[in-house]
């Protein structure tokens, strides 16, 4: 459960989020809104990598603030650009480093990288060379990377953004599929009409927050 | 994907731990400081060149690319040792350039690179009480391993737009937009080692 | 060390591997290849501060002395560490932490980043790079250093092409070296 508290973001003399409160319970939430609306910044503060300059964004009464480590041993977080993600040369390597902080030992730590590798359907490329996988491949090792340390919730910055559809279609249905609590930022609102709630960021505010059938339409109306 | 120097093999020397290699190495660099005739010299580079090139089995064109790269350097030799010294002395250190390079290269061939990075690890442990985690420096050869071929694909494209153009030689304006771009990089890369737990890996 | 600084090290290592890609600089007048690898020494010592940069360049020879073969023109492993340039390997590491170290001193103006890369990227990767060279050649140290001259106006244009490029890189990310 995240909950934000009158939080806001300043950016030199811009306002980058104004005054949010909400509080996140459900197990899949989307969020959306155009480029430049703040939904980014909004993805950084649930897991401690920003720090909102009013308010208090508290992680199953965690406070990002205070316990910023603790909070990201809990919320798992997938980035737009795998390329960003994957630090080691190989994909096993890479997925074996997330788990560092866990103090495994090696027959542990190997053990829960295969099973989440077979989960994933990535056993085939546990000793390749993450520079020469697909995009699509990609974006999967990047996720297999921070499922492998069982978070308890998984926010994704606009992970389909740099995908096919083909393969956006295939990472959100496994996303989707997570047991963990999910909140996807996504401009791709055809991949939420499953979700539980979906907010709409406008102009650093919630203009709008409710299942997706209501939300999802009303935003298109403002697009059009 | 960056392919080292290795040249996989199962001979003697292939077998041999890499930090015996080195000390091996090490005491051939002793030896030849204290060698100083050329026939005893001459003697020792045919060694090294049979050890090379037979007992290691790397045959002799990877030889000759080892020795390739010395070219300028021993006309040099040649040329100003006649001129400041005499014949004797400049086929000495020809010889003592050879040697030292046939048998590092012969070292850097037969040896993985993991096996040699875990004797730099262990000499950076050395170090530890400096500050120097060699669990950190494990991690730094393995990250800068994963960004090379990236950083190699950023200045590829960018070599590769300026021939398109005929600029051959616009360094000043290929470069900012390779440097911004590395620089925007570290920044979102940095986000993701945090996000992923970089802070709370034990630095013991 | 922070995220930062461990992401700035082995991106600076990786760009100095990288530009040993590139073709050598050509210079009017000058036989010898100008390769454009010491200007990833300049830039770091330029861009990353002086510890970031002697440490990316630390990082770029231990790379390089397990066996790969990152130096321009492919070269790499033991070898080159044995060989006549063994000491201007050594004063990149110096000489990129030197550059840091005036940078730090001075505001970033493109004279000050040229006096930067001439002292730190020059006159000390010659004070290591010299000596080892007259040492393995056996050379008089005189006969080494007039060699290196012929290096000298290459090296003078790198250093001001590396103050060009970081003035302009700094102005469009302020952030570098913080």
């Amino acid at each position: 459960m995240i909950e934000l508290e009158q939080v806001s973001v300043r950016f030199h003399d811009r306002t980058i989020l104004d005054n949010i409160s909400v509080s996140l319970t459900e197990h899949r939430i989307g969020v959306v809104g155009d480029n430049g609306s703040g939904k980014s910044t909004f993805a950084r503060l649930l897991n401690g990598l920003l720090l909102p300059d009013l308010g208090t964004v508290e992680v199953n009464n965690l406070d990002t603030r205070d316990d910023g480590k603790d909070v990201r041993s809990q919320v798992g977080f997938l980035f737009q650009n795998p390329d960003n993600q994957i630090v080691m040369p190989t994909v096993a390597e890479d997925l074996a480093l997330g788990l560092k902080p866990h103090k495994l030992t090696g027959a542990e730590q190997s053990h829960r990288v295969s099973v989440t590798l077979d989960r994933f359907s990535l056993t085939h490329l546990a000793d390749r060379s993450a520079h020469l996988l697909s995009g699509g491949e990609k974006q999967l090792v990047a996720l297999a990377g921070v499922m492998v340390t069982q978070p308890q919730i998984l926010v994704c910055d606009e992970p389909t953004t740099l995908l096919d559809r083909r393969n956006a279609a295939h990472v959100m249905r496994l996303i989707g599929e997570l047991p963990c609590q999910v909140i996807v930022i996504t401009h791709h609102v055809e991949h939420l009409n499953d979700f539980d709630r979906v907010l709409v960021i406008a102009d650093g505010r919630i203009s709008d927050d409710g299942p997706p059938g209501e939300t999802i339409p009303r935003y298109l109306e403002t697009l059009a | 994907m960056i392919v080292g120097l290795y040249v996989p093999g199962d001979t003697a020397l292939h077998k041999l731990s890499a930090a015996v290699k080195l000390m091996a190495m090490f005491g051939v660099g002793a030896v030849l400081v204290l060698v100083d005739t050329v026939v005893p010299l001459a003697i020792l580079v045919i060694g090294i060149g049979f050890i090379f090139t037979v007992v290691a089995g790397l045959g002799r064109n990877r030889l000759w690319a080892a020795t390739r790269p010395l070219l300028i350097w021993l006309a040099i030799i040649a040329i100003t040792q006649v001129w400041v010294a005499d014949k004797e002395a400049a086929f000495e250190v020809i010889l003592r350039l050879i040697a030292l390079v046939w048998t590092a290269a012969l070292v850097t061939y037969t040896t993985r690179l993991t096996d040699m990075s875990d004797v730099i690890a262990r000499l950076c442990g050395t170090l530890r009480p400096l500050g120097v985690s060699p669990d950190r420096v494990a991690f730094l050869v393995a990250l800068t391993i994963r960004l090379i071929p990236a950083v190699f694909d950023t200045v590829r494209e960018v070599r590769d737009a300026q021939r398109s153009r005929g600029l051959e030689r616009a360094y000043l304006a290929a470069f900012v937009p390779v440097l911004t771009r590395v620089l925007r990089q570290a920044d979102v890369l940095s986000e993701a080692l945090i996000a992923r737990g970089f802070d709370r890996w034990d630095t013991q | 060390m922070t995220a930062r600084d461990t992401v700035l090290v082995a991106l600076f290592a990786a760009l100095t591997a990288a530009l040993g890609l590139l073709p050598p600089i050509p210079v009017p007048l000058v036989p010898v290849p100008v390769t454009a690898q010491t200007l990833g020494v300049m830039l770091a010592g330029c861009l990353i501060g002086p510890r970031r940069a002697g440490l990316a360049m630390l990082l770029l020879l231990m790379l390089i002395a397990v066996g790969l073969p990152l130096l321009s023109g492919g070269r790499g492993g033991l070898a080159v560490f044995v060989g006549p340039s063994a000491g201007y390997l050594a004063g990149w590491a110096v000489g990129a932490f030197v550059i840091g170290l005036v940078v730090a001193r001075f505001n970033s103006t493109s004279v000050s980043l040229f006096i930067a890369n001439c002292v730190g990227g020059i006159a000390v990767v010659y004070v290591f790079g010299i000596p080892v060279m007259a040492a393995v050649l056996d050379l008089p140290l005189l006969t080494a250093a007039l060699g290196s001259a012929a290096f000298l106006p290459g090296d003078l244009i790198k250093a001001g092409l590396a103050a060009a490029i970081a003035v302009a890189v700094r102005r469009a990310y302020p952030m570098a070296g913080q």
